[in-house]
């Protein structure tokens, strides 16, 4: 019972970090502004919103237990998704890059 | 998705613009559906930052969550996949009048660092056994799926529907037991007094070794003074904004009250008041039949009284009949009050009652929360009108279970922030 309550939890960031990153790619601010994600920067877009959200809901569990988890992928997701591709690029274009 | 668009591309580095800066300049130019998801973006980031950052959104989140649970007496799927599994552990410990029975349903995951200590709830679920009721038990349920640590407790003689002043030191005792609770914070603890476990909230609560001690005491459903609660049963009529209103109780108040003023009677007048208006008792009930004159002659004046009081049969001598009471039994009711110690009370008390509750007349919360205004104490007061007694009234409208839904959410919230 408990790893299935786990799974739909999991399942439950994966879904909301995949919208964020859909809604950071339809905004513009995903990885395609960036000319990152080559191809397919809208996917890779949503993956890194999913990937996101896994590390933030883990790291509310940790911090803020089971229950704030998901507020927390939402938010560390929706920051990975607009500021990670910024954060990248500006780090390319740096001379120590 | 796929695809970067044409505007994209003219963004990227490689195209040797500034991408950040080109961005923002194309603003004005962005399509409307872009705009659209900026915003929905941004409102979700700071949602979800002020849910799991802000102590004030930790609690109007886990309000939220709660609300469903408590009006519909389920465990809502979203609940149980943020909550996750809840431990149930019975535990058995003494006071001063014998054993006192508790079960405790808590988190099984680890106290989390922030806010790093649980709130612990003792729940007094009033009188009868009430440890398997299902609604009870789903809402300590979801209680503990959202942090709680909560205590429910009972004593022998709430089982067998008696109040006695007695029952103060189990109450007490099983407080500190809660404040010692593994992952409990001790600053964090407080007491929600179902019905007529209200009363012995309130004694425990003015207890010297509880004192100054108690985060918050919410009463639903309780009487403030047990004399006044005699007078309303047997007058079988409230008294709302000084008209005289018919109110007929439920059989559960009358026996408490035959149970809990019998104690005070001499044996063989107790005898007959419980086996006539006790659990069961024979006068109650659509056929039950009242003692004969020859009975009631046997009796002393005072347990004739009591007897015409819980009866109900003498509705215009309620006042007389109520001077008629032996002293034992004035005694008693006022040590069962809790107007006898209401100077006493100093954590923020939240009273919560049904304006059609059948059990113990609304009029006695209101009746508390004017003496607490009167006194300048801190309180909150919501008169609900979708419950019976303490549980949501099947055939409730929509707009009952809004407007009530909006003052439990507002009493839930004021609970959380403490556990937040």
């Amino acid at each position: 019972m408990m790893t299935v309550d786990l799974l739909i939890l999991v399942l439950i960031w994966a879904l909301l970090g995949a919208l964020v990153g859909w809604l950071a790619h339809a905004a513009r601010w995903g990885l395609g502004a960036y000319g990152l994600g080559d191809a397919h920067p809208g996917w890779w877009t949503v993956g890194l919103g999913a990937g996101a959200a896994f590390v933030g809901g883990a790291l509310g569990w940790v911090f803020f237990g089971r229950f704030f988890s998901t507020p927390n992928a939402l938010w560390v997701s929706a920051l990975a998704v607009t500021l990670g591709p910024w954060l990248v690029a500006r780090l390319r274009r740096s001379p120590a890059a | 998705m796929a695809d970067e668009t044409p505007e994209q591309k003219a963004d990227t580095p490689a195209s040797g613009n500034r991408p950040a800066a080109s961005d923002r300049n194309e603003q004005g130019k962005l399509p409307f559906g872009a705009k659209v998801a900026r915003v929905a973006l941004v409102l979700l980031a700071l949602l979800g930052a002020a849910v799991a950052l802000l102590p004030g959104g930790r609690a109007v989140y886990r309000a939220g969550m709660l609300l469903p649970a408590v009006i519909t007496s389920t465990q809502p799927a979203p609940l149980v996949a943020s909550g996750g599994d809840v431990r149930h552990s019975q535990v058995e410990i003494t006071s001063a009048n014998g054993p006192v029975y508790l079960d405790v349903y808590e988190p099984v995951d680890a106290v989390p660092p922030i806010p790093g200590a649980r709130v612990g709830l003792l729940v007094i679920a009033g009188v009868g056994d009430n440890r398997k009721e299902a609604a009870l038990v789903n809402i300590t349920t979801a209680l503990a799926r959202a942090g709680f640590v909560v205590m429910q407790v009972t004593t022998p003689a709430l089982i067998d529907y008696t109040l006695t002043p007695d029952d103060k030191d189990a109450i007490v005792q099983a407080t500190l037991k809660l404040k010692s609770w593994p992952g409990v914070g001790s600053d964090r603890v407080g007491i929600f007094g179902i019905s007529a476990g209200g009363a012995l909230a309130c004694l425990a609560a003015a207890d010297p070794r509880l004192h100054g001690r108690l985060a918050f005491l919410t009463l639903f459903g309780g009487y403030y003074d047990a004399t006044s609660l005699l007078r309303d049963v047997g007058r079988r009529a409230l008294e709302v904004d000084g008209q005289l209103t018919p109110w007929h109780p439920q059989d559960v108040p009358i026996y408490t009250l035959a149970h809990s003023v019998a104690r005070s009677l001499p044996p063989n007048d107790a005898a007959r008041i419980r086996s006539a208006l006790g659990i069961s008792g024979s006068a109650l009930g659509t056929n039950g039949r009242p003692l004969d004159s020859a009975t009631l002659a046997e009796m002393s004046p005072g347990a004739v009284a009591a007897y015409h009081l819980l009866y109900g049969d003498q509705p215009d001598q309620v006042e007389a009949n109520i001077a008629a009471l032996p002293p034992a039994s004035h005694d008693l009711l006022r040590a069962l009050s809790p107007s006898s110690v209401v100077d006493s009370l100093d954590a923020r008390i939240y009273l919560m009652h049904d304006t059609s509750d059948e059990f113990v007349p609304f009029t006695e919360s209101r009746d508390f929360a004017a003496a607490l205004t009167k006194l300048g104490r801190s309180h909150e007061f919501v008169e609900l009108g979708s419950f019976q007694h303490v549980e949501v009234r099947s055939g409730a409208t929509p707009g009952e279970l809004i407007g009530d839904g909006a003052s439990l959410f507002s009493i839930l919230y004021q609970l959380l922030l403490i556990a937040s």
